[in-house]
């Protein structure tokens, strides 16, 4: 099912405002977004790698790790959906082809902060402990710009909000809410799993595979930018 | 002043790897946009533009697919998808190439492409 036919399906009564019911068509709207999206999988799957890496380096951090992700696809749509009016100029081939390559270059610096960072002294760790959260924060936020631009538009669209700044901006929130779930979901099982088995035998490998699923990204975004090029 | 150097040196190979990435990738944008060579003047008058709407993608990877997949057939000489009117504007060669291919194409992906309309 694409996002235009759940939303032809569901969202007959969303132009008619507010209501409980349409928030929830709007949340699982958000849900479908990330499901359809070829994105999802491969970004999930490096979600719940390094939210299990960060599990392993320290207790409970691994499901901050996946809110912060969360946290910055929420706040940008929730932004965006107030920026109702310009948001076609974000869904361009142009910004696309950089944004892409933006990605790119994150991930791979997420990479190669997975295999190298546990190198690092424990002085230095505690340093970039803080930049972990706000990095996976701006990644998520980043990563929302070129994903969820278009889903949006769509929902603004078939809500008629594009001239009711309050009514977009709640249901970008709700939107961004649900699109946000999936990687949330994620990152909590990756260090659910990384909490249940024993942290010294199995750290050094969650550390590898975190880092080759943002290595896979990145090469997926740069396969992305090459064809919009 | 020591631990400053120190937190420098340990970012150096963070720096240099992504700085190298990027000039990569840029470099292999900027060609891969030279290799289509224009088109001669027999091949231009037939050439027309048509909009193709598609249902269905979802972000920037949707929009390359579709955009790969259909520079890659013979004939076609400029695909531009737009994400915000669900759209593909193509240019292609009327005595190599019909519509229908095109459209084919884009749903083999899995989108719902719509008919198609002569380009204003």
């Amino acid at each position: 099912m694409t996002l235009d036919e759940f939303l032809r399906q569901f969202g007959s009564g969303l132009d008619q405002g507010f209501s409980l019911l349409g928030l929830g068509v709007v949340f699982l709207a958000g849900i479908v977004a990330s499901a359809v999206c070829p994105c999802t999988l491969p970004v999930g799957l490096a979600m719940a790698g390094a939210a299990g890496a960060s599990e392993a380096e320290s207790r409970r951090s691994g499901w901050k790790v996946a809110a912060a992700f969360s946290a910055g696809i929420v706040i940008n749509l929730t932004l965006l959906g107030v920026l109702a009016g310009r948001l076609g100029a974000l869904a361009t081939e142009s910004f696309g082809r950089y944004w892409a390559l933006a990605m790119a270059i994150l991930s791979l610096a997420g990479a190669v902060f997975a295999f190298w960072g546990p190198r690092l002294k424990v002085s230095q760790l505690a340093a970039w402990r803080r930049p972990g959260l706000t990095g996976a924060f701006g990644y998520g936020f980043i990563f929302s710009l070129g994903t969820s631009v278009a889903p949006l538009l769509l929902l603004l669209t078939v809500s008629a909000t594009q001239g009711n700044p309050a009514q977009g901006l709640l249901l970008a929130f709700t939107f961004g809410v649900g699109r946000g779930f999936p990687f949330l979901l994620a990152g909590v099982i990756g260090s659910a799993i990384t909490g249940f088995t024993r942290l010294g035998s199995w750290r050094r490998s969650i550390e590898v595979v975190s880092g080759c699923a943002l290595f896979f990204v990145s090469i997926y975004y740069a396969r992305v930018f090459i064809a919009l090029a | 002043m020591e631990a400053s150097n120190h937190r420098a040196r340990s970012w150096a190979p963070l720096a240099i790897t992504l700085a190298a990435v990027g000039i990569a990738l840029v470099v292999v944008g900027v060609f891969s946009r030279q290799d289509s060579s224009p088109p001669t003047s027999t091949e231009e008058a037939h050439m027309s533009s048509v909009v193709i709407p598609v249902e269905g993608m979802s972000c920037v990877a949707c929009a390359a697919r579709v955009k790969k997949t259909v520079a890659s057939i013979a004939g076609v000489g400029d695909v531009e998808v737009s994400l915000a009117e669900r759209n593909a504007r193509v240019r292609f060669d009327t005595s190599r190439l019909a519509p229908d291919r095109i459209v084919a194409a884009i749903n083999g992906l899995g989108y719902r492409a719509g008919t198609p309309t002569e380009a204003k």
